[in-house]
């Protein structure tokens, strides 16, 4: 019997079983009752500070006696030990078994023995608690397989193959309970199955017909491949992450401001699982990202320690502060440890976890190790993108001169033959000096502008949109128009603030120019180019002269927060004036009061902020020096006839512009005394350019094309370069951890270094880090640690989880908690099989994905049978494939997919399907009463606040994202039916799918489409005239409503 | 093969777990014999002596004034004006100290029972006799969301069921056309963390309060979005009730198929019985005037009591009723006296007084207090000393955590009595303090349920109402 205490201290002070033992009746007993006084008794009567001074954990202790003398006795019977567990005052809640009374009874009789070493409380598991050697903290004990891969259960119709591990476990599994399988699905619930499991998206009819006419292991295997590498897949399993990890745009309580910059946690989640990224790492930068890899990506994947709850309203006291404190502290505690170790640490918060074997020491090590986080927006500059912006400014600047170098040359001739007024369009480009010469002559000192408009000529003014303005309907009154600039056909829509018809607007007007009624204006797209200095000039009829406050040529950022504009009178009754956002760069000139009609007015702003006005190409007034306003690429627009936007107000204009352009140079006085004198020459190029014919249009398009090109990349590089990222910001300094005696914040006990849980196997839970450790130094530690501790409960968390998404139930079936709490696995070899493949493999979660898919076991039908209810009801053993209705956003999503109207693009800022007002400090958000079309993306990009959603993904059971969600309710309730009958999307999506395949002459032909499109498949002749009669008298619209409310769309067998 | 002869004791919990809104899990393991404590989640156990059916909660958002509505403190009279003496840093909000206040309103003996009633609720205060005070609640926050979350769900986080989902978890609905549990909002607004506090938290959706809206459809989309004809909309229910009976019928004992059959049937007898219940026109002009709904300031407060009251006639478990909308702002639109507790209460009783004695009277009248619970809460009390300079006395009060009072009601009750004692001033509860976990394992257990019962598993622990707290104050039952 000794010889086992030697060896069981060794495990019970270790965390570690002997696997062989000599004496093993001794030790089972030995075993039970360590178990049962570490379960019922050593709470209390623990080695420090034991209840009435009785230590029960080491026989020397035990000889001591209590407080109140010795408890052995002379005789068993008599001894104290005794009388308080045969009269039942100990335990003195929940009484023992009899079982448990007579082992207890045995044990005294025999001596009372204990181990001379104090029993650690947590080494051993008991029917109470569980201790280092609870099944899941254990390695991995992998099997043989069961039965031999290859072999097929040949009683069930079609074969039941063995395909690979999964169904050798499950198959044994199955017999030994005296049932079957299922035989295989048919080819359309499988792809439903499987496409739906991996990509949260429908097939379509047609890839199940081929299916159906090649339904073997290769073309099933090649379909998985195609389905996991699409990436879809991401989107899919990023869904299943983000519930786990409580991913949430808004802070919650009080205030529940929204984040509007944590979408790059999301998208990271999503590249990372479409990457096969290995799991540990999945986790480990999920923790330490920001310090594992230099920008964004980094960044974005440390989001997860910030992405749940967050009090901005503490209050003033100390206490409301440290205790706000402890909460956030205990919510990323609990969140990681269960999503990431299927352990529930945050229960250690008050009291050692009184069911797993976690200290609060444990706990506080955690509290350290992430104390240093606090949650906020960090900018990041992404130095890949920043070198590609310099250099595509480098190439710019090339492509820039090329093209000015080309077109000035040829300008010069051009304008060269047009002083001649020689020779005709066709003919080459003559390059004789003296027209070069003459060419300089005309265009004098006038650079080429980036932007012009002549309003009063068809062929470069509105008529050169003449398809537009052709196709378009009429709406309200006005008319489509489109006007293009000159110089690169930058498009500007013409705009009214009201829906009052056109004022007079004749056929042929728009030939005497652009003509605004004070309640129109033209309003460009955005320009690619980027303006610093300036010309803005223009022709214009001020008409009457006595309004006020109109613009005539503005360039505005896209929001009109910034702008400099040619204004007419907004503060001097008819002057002229730089108008500007605010009045920050605006003075009064001092020119004459306007008192012609028609008018050549410019402004020049020159790069040291001067600022001065022309009119009729003479200095107008006094210049004056201010700021120069720049105006970006992708985000700045030119205005006619509004001031700036949004339009109201006193700032649109009455009259006419025949002409106007802009230079982004400052012109010389000359060239604008030029400009002001010739309107048709010099900067009109569209004449110019028609003049030198094809070849030339050809060459200058070749360079203009290569410029737009790299202007649009650089948009795009410029906006993505600077990106705020809601994510882990690391406090200055991080204080000292003290564990908290019960929790209570005023109870300081011993002081802690940033750690782990030092119970659970692997490395020492201390990191061995200084007092005064950076937060990147605990983080990075930590991130090392929580994946290297036990590698087997690593493992069996993360393959218990998948096998839950694609079975709807786990192995386990409580995916955040392998702990005493949790449940048991059904079927713990096939567990630890998968985990250790899963391991081996690299922890890549597609191999994993493919070895279910592909086994028998998953793709047996649904079926229920008779002997299988009756049996196993709950299906624990796989006997045949769970009935399962779709998620919320899988129903969703597959509506916009078979509707055609799904925008597939990836990543990004979400949709929004809230409206959200800040009320006095707290932010409301009222889900959108119809969603736009701007919502119609995959669910996993919605903007998810933590708030009431639009009722669908509500009553579809999509978790609130207050706490991690491992699982989801699957509810039926009548609140559901109404939303999918009556809630605007469902209409939404009715008319969307037979807008694409309606064709009212041909009933049939539309009831078979939607058939195909929605169910996959044709309809049967009842349902056919059923539909019949449906579409006859209400459309085809009522029929694909009653299809999207079809158990067969919504549920997957 | 179809039909609940195959489904076994698990079948019966899976189904309810994702069954139907008006689905009482502990009704149905009721019918099968199947009541017992031992694996069975949910396991809470109906017991024989529940005294309340149904309940309805008026919450007070923002803290109502203990000292100036429901708790005496003549000693404030004498010490208005005066320093409270302390060496303590008290967990207030502001954390600015005054002088100590007296009630701005006078309190009176009211009824038989002699309870001491302000002058605040005059309306109320007439029907002293039918109250049972609680005067001596403690919280743990002294922060309104995390104390409004704590009043309903026991937990100061978000993502905890609260008490109505609880009720309808446990019990489920009365009827089988209705919600059980209905929420219904001040009309100035939500309260602060909005939904988050009739959530079904962690439980099956379908225990999720159902807010009735004031103005549009009563319940989101209980009507077609578009406006079609009741004929085409018919058609198309008809319809959809034919391919699911189809695709029924080539599965074979599906729980989840014919679950969603019957949802369907059900949503159609919501969609009449819900008009129906909110047609307050159906009222007498008598009652329409007794709660309220002729005048301006009581219109609100009124149209929802009664509302109510027919609510939960009709067979609603829980109805729960806000006074008070956004915390924040000019002017309060709460009862976050910070600035002027007289301007602000006065303002804010006048709205709710006259329709909540109503809503007393009426139950009365109807025999219906008898087994339906009256609860008006609030998520904490104020301050005896006021929210200024120390030297000065000033007109608003901060929060109190610790001490404030609430009211109950009807089934079970003793009625015009006070329970608990907060100290001279009304600064502590100082006499049987009451924790919410106590009034919440109260509330269930007039409902007839022990607290440590009603619970649901949820990452790693076997949630309560009461979290690891709570005890039954007997001392209130009658």
């Amino acid at each position: 019997m000794r010889a086992f205490w030697t060896v069981g201290l060794f495990f019970l002070s270790r965390g570690l079983f002997a696997q062989e033992a000599a004496q093993e009746s001794h030790e089972k007993f030995d075993t039970a009752v360590v178990s049962l006084l570490a379960g019922r008794c050593l709470e209390c009567h623990g080695q420090s500070d034991p209840a009435g001074g009785l230590d029960l954990t080491s026989s020397s202790a035990l000889q001591r006696g209590s407080d109140s003398g010795d408890v052995l006795g002379k005789t068993w019977e008599t001894s104290k030990l005794w009388e308080v567990i045969s009269t039942e005052q100990m335990p003195p809640k929940g009484k023992l078994t009899d079982k448990e009374k007579a082992l207890l009874a045995k044990w005294v009789s025999q001596g009372a023995h204990l181990p001379d070493v104090p029993i650690d409380r947590l080494g051993i598991s008991s029917d109470y608690r569980a201790g280092y050697d609870w099944w899941s903290l254990r390695e991995l004990g992998v099997t043989q397989l069961p039965i031999a891969l290859g072999q097929v259960q040949s009683d069930i119709a079609g074969g039941w193959p063995v395909r690979n591990l999964v169904d050798s476990y499950v198959l044994a599994k199955l017999r030994s309970s005296g049932l079957k399988p299922n035989p295989g699905a048919s080819p359309r619930s499988l792809l439903r199955r499987v496409f739906n499991d991996l990509t949260g998206l429908p097939p379509s009819f047609e890839q199940i017909q081929a299916f159906e006419s090649d339904p073997s292991d290769a073309a099933y295997a090649s379909l998985v491949d195609e389905l996991l590498n699409s990436p879809a897949y991401g989107e899919r399993w990023a869904r299943h992450w983000l519930d786990v990890v409580r991913f949430g745009e808004s802070d919650g309580f009080e205030r529940n401001f929204p984040r509007l910059q944590s979408w790059p946690y999301r998208d990271w989640v999503i590249q990372a699982l479409n990457e096969d990224m290995p799991y540990d790492r999945f986790l480990q930068m999920q923790i330490a990202g920001d310090q594992m890899q230099a920008g964004a990506s980094g960044i974005a994947a440390a989001g997860f320690l910030v992405s749940g709850v967050h009090n901005t309203v503490v209050g003033s006291s100390d206490r409301m502060k440290r205790i706000a404190v402890q909460d956030e502290l205990e919510e990323k505690i609990g969140t990681m440890s269960q999503a990431f170790l299927g352990l529930t640490a945050q229960c250690a918060r008050c009291h050692e976890h009184k069911f797993d074997p976690i200290s609060s020491e444990s706990y506080y090590r955690l509290a350290a190790s992430i104390q240093g986080v606090s949650h906020g927006e960090r900018e990041v500059i992404d130095e890949d993108l920043e070198r590609l912006e310099r250099g595509l400014e480098l190439e710019r600047a090339k492509a820039l001169t090329q093209l000015r170098e080309f077109e000035q040359g040829a300008l010069q001739k051009a304008l060269g033959d047009s002083s001649t007024s020689e020779p005709p369009a066709s003919e080459p480009p003559a390059s004789e000096p003296s027209n070069r010469q003459s060419g300089l002559q005309a265009v004098g000192l006038i650079p080429l502008p980036v932007a012009a408009w002549d309003f009063e000529t068809p062929a470069t003014g509105e008529l050169a949109s003449g398809e537009a303005a052709t196709g378009e309907a009429a709406t309200g009154g006005t008319n489509k128009r489109i006007f293009y600039d000159t110089v690169r056909g930058l498009a500007g829509h013409w705009r009214r603030i009201d829906q009052t018809p056109e004022a007079g607007l004749a056929p042929g007007e728009h030939a005497v120019g652009l003509v605004l009624d004070g309640k129109s204006y033209l309003e460009t797209d955005p320009i690619d180019f980027g303006v610093q200095e300036k010309t803005l000039a223009a022709w214009v009829k001020i008409d009457p002269l006595d309004q006020s406050g109109g613009g005539v040529l503005s360039l505005q950022t896209l929001d009109g927060a910034f702008f400099d504009a040619i204004v007419y009178a907004e503060r001097e009754a008819r002057q002229w004036m730089s108008g500007s956002n605010g009045f920050a760069r605006s003075a009064p000139l001092g020119g004459p009061q306007e008192t012609l009609q028609r008018v050549h007015i410019a402004m020049r702003y020159r790069a040291d902020g001067t600022i001065e006005a022309f009119r009729n190409g003479v200095a107008y007034g006094k210049g004056y020096r201010t700021g120069l306003q720049s105006f970006q690429a992708g985000k700045s627009q030119f205005l006619f006839g509004l001031r700036h936007g949004p339009a109201g107000g006193n700032r649109l204009l009455t009259g006419v512009i025949y002409k106007a352009v802009c230079f982004d140079t400052a012109l010389s006085d000359e060239a604008i005394a030029q400009l002001a004198r010739e309107p048709q020459r010099g900067w009109n190029l569209q004449e110019a350019w028609t003049k030198l014919g094809e070849s030339f249009a050809k060459q200058r398009q070749a360079y203009r094309g290569e410029l737009g090109r790299i202007d649009r990349e650089l948009v795009d590089v410029k906006a993505s370069i600077r990106k705020r990222i809601y994510s882990v910001v690391s406090n200055a300094s991080v204080g000292p951890t003290k564990v908290l005696v019960r929790g209570d914040v005023y109870q300081e006990g011993a002081e802690v270094r940033s750690g782990g849980i030092d119970t659970i196997g692997g490395p020492r839970g201390d990191f061995g880090l200084a007092a005064d450790a950076t937060d990147a130094q605990r983080r990075m530690a930590l991130a090392q640690w929580i994946t290297q501790a036990n590698r087997s409960l690593l493992a069996r968390v993360i393959v218990n989880r998948v096998w839950h998404y694609h079975f709807g139930v786990g192995i386990v079936e409580t995916p955040n908690d392998l702990g005493f709490n949790g449940a048991r696995p059904t079927h713990p070899e096939l567990l630890d099989a998968l985990s250790q493949a899963f391991l081996d493999g690299g922890m890549k979660l597609k191999s994993l994905h493919r070895w279910i898919v592909t086994s028998s076991a998953y793709r047996q039908s649904s079926r229920p049978r008779e002997d299988g209810l009756s049996k196993d009801s709950a299906n624990r053993l796989v006997w045949r494939y769970p009935v399962r209705r779709l998620d919320g956003e899988s129903a969703r999503d597959a509506m916009l997919w078979i509707a055609g109207v799904l925008d597939r693009t990836l990543g990004g800022p979400g949709y929004v399907d809230v409206d959200y007002k800040d009320t006095n400090g707290t932010t409301y958000y009222v889900p959108k009463a119809q969603e736009p079309a701007e919502c119609f993306r995959r669910t996993v990009y919605r903007f998810n606040p933590r708030c009431e959603r639009v009722s669908m993904l509500d009553v579809l059971d999509c978790p609130d994202p207050s706490a991690t969600a491992p699982k989801r309710a699957m509810t039926t309730t009548p609140l559901q039916a109404l939303s999918l009958l009556n809630s605007s999307f469902v209409f939404q999506m009715s008319d969307a799918l037979v807008d694409r395949m309606d064709n009212p002459q041909q009933a049939d032909a539309t009831i078979a489409k939607l058939f195909r499109s929605v169910l996959l498949r044709e309809p049967t002749d009842e349902e056919l005239s059923q539909s019949r009669a449906l579409v006859a008298k209400h459309g085809a619209r009522a029929l694909a409503r009653a299809l999207w409310n079809s158990s067969e769309f919504l549920v997957l067998d | 093969m179809n039909g609940p002869e195959l489904w076994n004791r698990r079948g019966w919990l899976q189904w309810s777990q994702r069954g139907l809104g008006a689905t009482a899990v502990l009704a149905l393991l009721a019918q099968e014999g199947l009541l017992g404590k031992a694996s069975a989640n949910p396991r809470s156990v109906a017991r024989p002596q529940a005294k309340a059916k149904r309940a309805i909660q008026i919450c007070l958002v923002g803290g109502l004034s203990h000292l100036d509505s429901f708790d005496y403190k003549p000693e404030l009279e004498r010490l208005h004006g005066k320093t409270l003496q302390t060496q303590e840093k008290p967990d207030i909000f502001f954390g600015q100290m005054g002088l100590l206040r007296k009630s701005d309103w006078e309190f009176r003996a009211r009824g038989q029972s002699g309870l001491q009633i302000s002058e605040l609720f005059p309306q109320i205060a007439a029907q002293g006799d039918r109250l049972t005070l609680f005067r001596s609640m403690v919280t743990q926050s002294a922060n309104h969301t995390p104390a409004l979350f704590f009043e309903n769900s026991g937990f100061e986080f978000n993502g905890f069921p609260s008490m109505g989902s609880w009720l309808s978890y446990g019990l489920g609905s009365i009827a089988q056309d209705l919600p059980a549990y209905v929420v219904l909002p001040d009309g100035r607004g939500g309260p602060n963390g909005g939904s988050s506090n009739w959530t079904h938290g962690f439980l099956p959706g379908q225990y999720q309060g159902v807010v009735f809206q004031a103005s549009g459809q009563p319940v989101r989309d209980l009507r077609p979005a578009r406006a079609l004809s009741e004929q085409e909309d018919r058609d198309t229910w008809q319809m959809v009730d034919l391919l699911n009976r189809k695709h029924q019928a080539e599965h074979g004992a599906e729980d989840l198929l014919s679950a969603r059959i019957e949802s369907y049937a059900l949503a159609a007898k919501m969609q009449m019985s819900v008009p129906k219940v909110a047609e307050l026109e159906q009222e007498t002009q008598a009652t329409q005037q007794r709660y309220g709904m002729d005048r301006a300031e009581t219109s609100d407060m009124g149209r929802r009591c009664l509302l109510g009251r027919r609510l939960l006639e009709q067979g609603v478990r829980f109805v729960q009723l806000y006074s008070g909308g956004p915390i924040a702002g000019t002017p309060r639109t709460s009862w976050d006296a910070h600035e002027n507790v007289l301007e602000n209460h006065a303002a804010e009783a006048r709205r709710i007084d006259q329709p909540i004695a109503a809503l007393l009277e009426d139950l009365h009248a109807r025999g219906m207090l008898e087994d339906t619970l009256v609860l008006f809460t609030t998520e904490f009390g104020r301050t005896p000393f006021s929210q200024s300079a120390s030297d000065v006395a000033g007109p608003g009060r901060d929060h109190n955590r610790y001490a404030f009072s609430c009211w109950m009601a009807g089934a079970g009750l003793k009625p015009g009595m006070a329970y608990g004692e907060s100290d001279d001033i009304g600064w502590k509860a100082v006499s049987n303090p009451v924790t919410w976990h106590d009034f919440h394992a109260t509330v269930l257990h007039l409902f007839g349920i022990d607290h440590t019962e009603l619970t649901f598993y949820h990452n790693g622990i076997d949630r309560r109402l009461t979290n690891v707290h709570g005890e039954v104050i007997q001392g209130v039952l009658s």
